[in-house]
């Protein structure tokens, strides 16, 4: 359980970081609650609580609310955020009604929606733990290997373009629907709402007055240990709280602690 | 009876709707949509704290101090999202996660037995404050939800009729009102008092994600036919008027939650207007 969620944790924090150099950090949250419609629907055609098929349906509306996302910023009459704002709601409400169908038809199943919602980590099964945890480390190795194509992407997309249209797109693709799988899998972990927290918290703490890319990543490594191991035994300790909200409080503390210490040492120096 | 019932579902929704347009109208001019969701959500702990320390969700003093502790988070929020515009948007990721994870949790351990469970925080509980009625002189009159709602309305409206071009010169043209001699961090913390005021209201009705939906999808659909405030107000008020009429048939027919058949229904007819309006007034000139 520790290993995935610190492997996880880490993986989150580096998708993050690149969301945040393309000034799209809201985006993780827009695909958090426009794949919950997609994981309900895809819960309705199949019927069976498997992570491949409702990462199908997640993927669906995903790209089908990010098409949509798209022509409300292209129309120019809005602006990026309103467009967030409205797709976001929109898609959310599109689960919900989904659910509220499933909850008409009478549908008794042991899946559990609220899992979704608020994250419910101790109902993943062991074999299904082993496997996003191979995954998991399968996209730790694949990063290492195509890390210099990765902070190409990151931090110049233009310049991979110019190089070559057609990787430039593949690359694209592969690193949203990676992106997409990390956002299913973080559903079950945090839930909706707080997957952006997981996404961007522990990078916004890490970034913070450094400027190296493998100091920043050295920070992440120590802290997503440090969180997930402290997380883990919070809620194993108390049985009503989950995981996921405890990981993302933690964080949250960690970075509240970071600002407030780095202002105070500020204040001291002016004062001398 | 129960058309009775479906009256009161339709009168507190419509009057939420059309609170949440007047809320969402200057965030939405001021291209900051982002803003309510971060407050909608931030809220949530300053409910629960606001619980533990009255006690009682249906008391006034229950409302007042969930109204100042959320009004203070939402002003530190606002501030510190502003103090960085280059991460702005890191920044209420950051703290609108943080506290709904703290809300969450003391929800879990604290308010689970009333009805400010972690279920409602999310879809909202329409159903409980249609029948929660108010008496007067052991007389039954009507919900306590519309009441609030009517007495929100007022309050927006006086708002509007007051603020309106002082709110507006803000929205379009902070500086200049800032060189005329205003304090414009003021005219934003009163903005968000009013935010803070409807989303407290709406989010016992809708939940935290349909609150943002009410403040923003009829207003963004309106622009497509208006630009100044007021015909702004009326066609969304309007447009939100026809899909609520809509959306109650469809929800009352199939057992439907009506907020969230009205949010969709809205945003499908906010997709429609994106994909086809232009093209259709091209073509219309064009002819």
């Amino acid at each position: 359980m520790f290993t995935f969620i610190f492997v996880i944790s880490l993986i989150l924090s580096i998708f993050g970081f690149a969301s945040i150099f393309q000034k799209q950090a809201l985006l993780p949250d827009l695909y958090a609650h426009t794949a919950f419609p997609g994981i309900v629907f895809a819960y309705v055609l199949f019927g069976i609580d498997n992570f491949f098929m409702l990462t199908v349906g997640a993927l669906f509306t995903v790209y089908l609310f990010r098409f949509f996302y798209n022509s409300i910023v292209q129309s120019s009459r809005f602006s990026s955020d309103n467009a967030l704002a409205s797709t976001i709601s929109g898609g959310f409400a599109l689960g919900i009604l989904g659910v509220n169908v499933l909850q008409n038809l009478g549908i008794k199943t042991k899946f559990d929606f609220s899992g979704f919602l608020f994250g419910n980590i101790s109902a993943i099964s062991q074999d299904e733990l082993f496997n996003l945890t191979i995954f998991a480390l399968f996209l730790v190795c694949l990063g290492f290997f195509l890390r210099n194509v990765l902070s190409v992407f990151i931090f110049d997309k233009e310049f991979l373009f110019l190089r070559s249209k057609s990787f430039y797109h593949i690359f694209k693709f592969l690193f949203e629907l990676v992106l997409i799988l990390l956002v299913v899998i973080c559903l079950k972990v945090s839930g909706v709402v707080l997957t952006t927290g997981l996404f961007l918290i522990p990078v916004s703490i890490a970034m913070f007055n450094v400027t190296s890319f493998k100091s920043i990543l050295l920070r992440l490594v120590f802290l997503c240990g440090f969180v997930s191991f402290v997380g883990l035994n919070i809620s194993q300790y108390y049985s009503g709280v989950s995981t996921g909200p405890v990981l993302v409080l933690l964080y949250f503390f960690v970075f509240i602690a970071q600002r407030i210490s780095y202002y105070l040492s500020n204040l001291k120096m002016w004062n001398r | 009876m129960e058309s009775l019932i479906y009256v009161k579902f339709f009168l507190v929704l419509g009057l939420l709707i059309v609170n949440c347009i007047f809320s969402g109208l200057w965030f939405m001019k001021r291209r900051q949509a982002m803003v309510v969701d971060v407050v909608s959500h931030s809220v949530l702990p300053m409910l629960v704290l606001a619980y533990l320390f009255v006690g009682n969700l249906h008391s006034v003093f229950f409302v007042i101090v969930s109204l100042v502790c959320s009004f203070l988070v939402a002003v530190c929020v606002s501030f510190l999202s502003k103090l960085n515009l280059k991460e702005s948007q890191q920044i209420m990721g950051v703290f609108f996660s943080g506290l709904f994870a703290l809300g969450i949790i003391l929800v879990n351990i604290y308010a689970k037995s009333v009805h400010l469970d972690a279920d409602s925080v999310l879809f909202g509980a329409l159903e409980f404050s249609v029948f929660e009625d108010l008496y007067l002189f052991s007389t039954n009159i009507g919900p306590v939800a519309f009441y609030k709602m009517a007495m929100l309305l007022i309050l927006n409206v006086l708002t509007y009729k007051y603020f309106n071009p002082l709110f507006s010169l803000f929205s379009f043209d902070a500086k200049m009102l800032h060189l005329k001699g205003f304090n414009i961090n003021w005219i934003d913390v009163f903005h968000l008092a009013i935010l803070t005021f409807n989303i407290i209201f709406a989010f016992e009705v809708v939940g935290v994600v349909l609150t943002l939906a009410l403040n923003v999808l009829p207003l963004m659909v309106a622009r497509f036919y208006a630009f100044s405030s007021l015909k702004l107000l009326e066609s969304a008020i309007m447009i939100s008027f026809v899909c609520l009429v809509f959306s109650s048939l469809i929800a009352f027919s199939f057992s439907l939650s009506l907020s969230a058949v009205f949010v969709v229904f809205m945003f499908a007819l906010l997709m429609l207007h994106v994909l086809f309006f232009d093209r259709l007034s091209l073509f219309k000139k064009t002819i």
